[in-house]
């Protein structure tokens, strides 16, 4: 029979146990509570990273150390909580202004944000370059502003996309379409995942657009022009698709939306195991 | 010299590169004359400039003694004619600026990778001596450690410093040489967490009368004079790196905290940190008023001190159990190799072996890091980084953190029994 010390000792631990996994569990449901009060604000999450996320667009710009997903700008299919798709990404690398790449040339980079606005300065050797991000649920205006008339070349990219401004790229395959002074770009794209969806850029003046394939899957887009300043408002659609429950189950979990839910449920299950660890040791 | 010999083996080849090219840094510079905590502290402030989110450059941000233990070794290096900056890196400055595509190596790594382990393969080597005395079998299993050796003689992280620099404290104070304890005590503290250890020397000592906890004291103040000798010299630069970069650090590594890196919201992550820190006072006063109500030995006491950093601390890098792996060797070994365990599953999950192989990259250019970047598009390197991987190490952080808390509560109970 046990001794009175030793019951007293094995109800502490117990205690202890259910102080300890609760703590643990509260911290599990911290990323989610995050998720929902952070919606329609741009928010900081690692080195120069911001997003901002409304119920139809997400919109990732990545850290410093990486020069694509500047921003990247992914749309939700209405009325679901599936995985967002990409609908187009802004390449640092390949961006250049006066030859000089974004990414690798700007010696300096400095951010700004308030509500609904990025505020993002590359500081050159000779000028600078402002690049706002203002993000709408329906959405998204990216502005470039200069501090005098230079040469851009802003590139974009976007995966699976098989139709531009009614040219099927799918007969264009190795080669590139250009457009001379249009204002606006519409794309479809395909998926075999997430089906289908449109979007479009409409652009403050008329520019002279590129369009070739990068590299297998993904279609470069390049806007090139002589000034200091020119927006771009970025619009996109994705009709809902039927699959399969396991591709869906799948595609669903590798997002963060997702992650966050799942995280109280892992939080449980090693508390649970390491109760079993806890009273063996 | 087993233990030695096996760190040896694996000392030219493989490093943790950022930290090894800070240590580098840090010599190169001081050797130029310059003040490595003024460097570090330009770097950080254009970090949170230029990125308005509170955030510091990585850097150096420990008490000089490391640097003057490292230059001797350093200065050998050179003198054999080693390239003064073997690893270099150019481009953003980032935190994470180890994933920058651009670091470069020059040949002469691989003896410098050597000779910059050195003393933390020393020290590792004396550990096992000392535990040897006491214990072969404990001896045995600190120099066969896999743990042990990937973090000395893999990495070239210098936890065997501290570790050492506690063992030898507290066998000082044991002969009575209290000077001598305080001068090794001051060494532990190159990382500033084994400062939780000393309310335990000073409690202990209190019982040794006032000569001893007097003596103590002048060994610590003379331990500390290089590290007064920098405060004086730039006190804003010094208090930033070596203290407010350690506070306002961001949760990282083997904590639970991680899971708030799902958060996504650095000033929501701050908050909750800032909450986890009162929590955390409360549990160190807690272990404090137990060790003076309790008379718990010394090396209980300092184990438990220690070990409370490993659970609370918001910050617990893979190399931070090494410091108080020998200590928890000698009291609970079941419980000490089941933490080394967690640890070193961690530690491979976590960073793996392909930034930590020089040789790897020489064969296969570093460069080829851009598949980072470019998997980005199919999201394949986003996920796996910042969705899949808080996802598992979290239960490892859960258990890990469950387990060193069960740990604390096993060595204050058969304290009390005795």
């Amino acid at each position: 029979m046990k001794s009175w010390g030793s019951r007293c000792r094995e109800l502490d631990s117990r205690v202890a146990y259910a102080v300890i996994s609760i703590y643990i569990i509260v911290l599990s449901l911290i990323p989610l509570v995050g998720s929902i009060l952070a919606l329609r604000e741009w928010v900081g999450f690692d080195t120069g990273a911001y997003y901002y996320r409304s119920e139809r667009l997400e919109v990732r710009f990545t850290g410093l150390p990486e020069g694509v997903g500047k921003p990247r700008i992914y749309v939700y299919m209405p009325n679901s909580s599936y995985k967002p798709v990409m609908l187009i990404d802004l390449d640092d690398r390949e961006s250049v202004v006066n030859g000089f790449s974004f990414f690798y040339d700007s010696r300096e980079i400095k951010f700004k944000v308030f509500n609904n606005t990025l505020l993002v300065n590359y500081v050159f050797d000779s000028f600078n370059v402002t690049k706002r991000i203002v993000a709408y649920n329906e959405s998204i205006v990216l502005g470039f502003k200069s501090t005098g008339d230079l040469e851009f070349r802003i590139v974009f990219k976007g995966k699976n996309y098989t139709c531009v401004n009614g040219v099927d790229l799918r007969e264009f395959i190795g080669r590139s379409v250009e457009f001379d002074n249009i204002t606006k770009l519409n794309f479809s794209f395909e998926s075999r995942l997430v089906g289908g969806g449109d979007g479009s850029l409409e652009l403050s003046k008329p520019v002279r657009v590129i369009v070739r394939e990068d590299v297998e899957g993904v279609t470069l887009i390049a806007l090139e022009f002589e000034g200091s300043e020119l927006e771009v408002v970025v619009r996109g659609y994705v009709e809902p698709v039927r699959v399969s429950s396991l591709t869906h189950t799948i595609s669903s979990l590798l997002n963060h939306r997702v992650a966050q839910l799942l995280l109280p449920l892992v939080a449980l299950i090693a508390a649970s195991f390491g109760w079993i660890i806890w009273r063996k040791l | 010299m087993l233990a030695a010999l096996l760190r040896l083996l694996v000392a030219p080849f493989l490093g943790h590169l950022w930290d090894i090219k800070t240590m580098q840094e840090t010599i190169y510079y001081t050797l130029k004359g310059e003040n490595v905590y003024t460097l570090v502290y330009t770097l950080s402030r254009r970090v949170s400039e230029s990125t308005g989110q509170p955030l510091f450059y990585e850097g150096y941000a420990y008490l000089p003694h490391l640097a003057l233990i490292l230059t001797p070794f350093y200065i050998v290096y050179i003198a054999l004619g080693g390239d003064p900056q073997p690893i270099r890196a150019s481009g953003v400055i980032a935190t994470g600026l180890v994933y920058e595509p651009q670091l470069y190596m020059s040949k002469d790594v691989f003896s410098f990778m050597t000779l910059i382990k050195m003393p933390m393969i020393v020290a590792d080597s004396l550990i096992v001596y000392i535990l040897g005395k006491r214990d072969l079998r404990v001896a045995v299993v600190y120099a066969l450690s896999p743990y042990a050796i990937l973090i000395t003689g893999a990495w070239g992280m210098f936890e065997s410093l501290i570790a050492l620099s506690l063992l030898l404290s507290m066998m000082l104070i044991e002969r009575g040489r209290y000077v001598l304890s305080g001068i090794a005590y001051g060494f532990s503290l190159i990382k500033l967490y084994p400062i939780l250890a000393l309310p335990v020397f000073i409690l202990n000592l209190r019982g040794k009368g006032f000569g001893a906890l007097a003596s103590f004291t002048i060994g610590l103040i003379i331990s500390q004079i290089p590290t007064l000798l920098f405060l004086l010299l730039d006190p804003q630069s010094f208090v930033n790196t070596v203290l407010l970069f350690h506070i306002l650090r961001q949760p990282s590594g083997l904590t639970p905290l991680r899971m708030l890196n799902l958060a996504e919201n650095l000033t929501l992550t701050s908050i909750v940190s800032l909450l986890h820190t009162a929590i955390s006072i409360a549990a160190y006063t807690t272990i404090i008023v137990y060790v003076f109500k309790g008379g718990v030995s010394l090396v209980r006491g300092v184990t438990l001190s220690i070990l409370y950093f490993l659970a609370f601390s918001k910050v617990v890098h893979e190399q931070y159990y090494l410091s108080v792996y020998p200590l928890l060797l000698q009291l609970r070994m079941r419980e000490a190799r089941l933490i080394e365990t967690l640890f070193l599953a961690y530690t491979l999950i976590n960073v793996g072996l392909f930034l930590t192989s020089p040789t790897l990259l020489f064969l296969i250019d570093y460069r080829l890091l851009q598949i980072h970047t470019s998997i980005v598009y199919g999201d394949l390197g986003y996920i796996s980084i910042n969705v899949v991987g808080p996802l598992v190490t979290s239960p490892i952080s859960i258990i890990t953190f469950l387990v060193i808390v069960k740990t604390m509560l096993n060595i204050a109970a058969t304290a009390q029994q005795r």
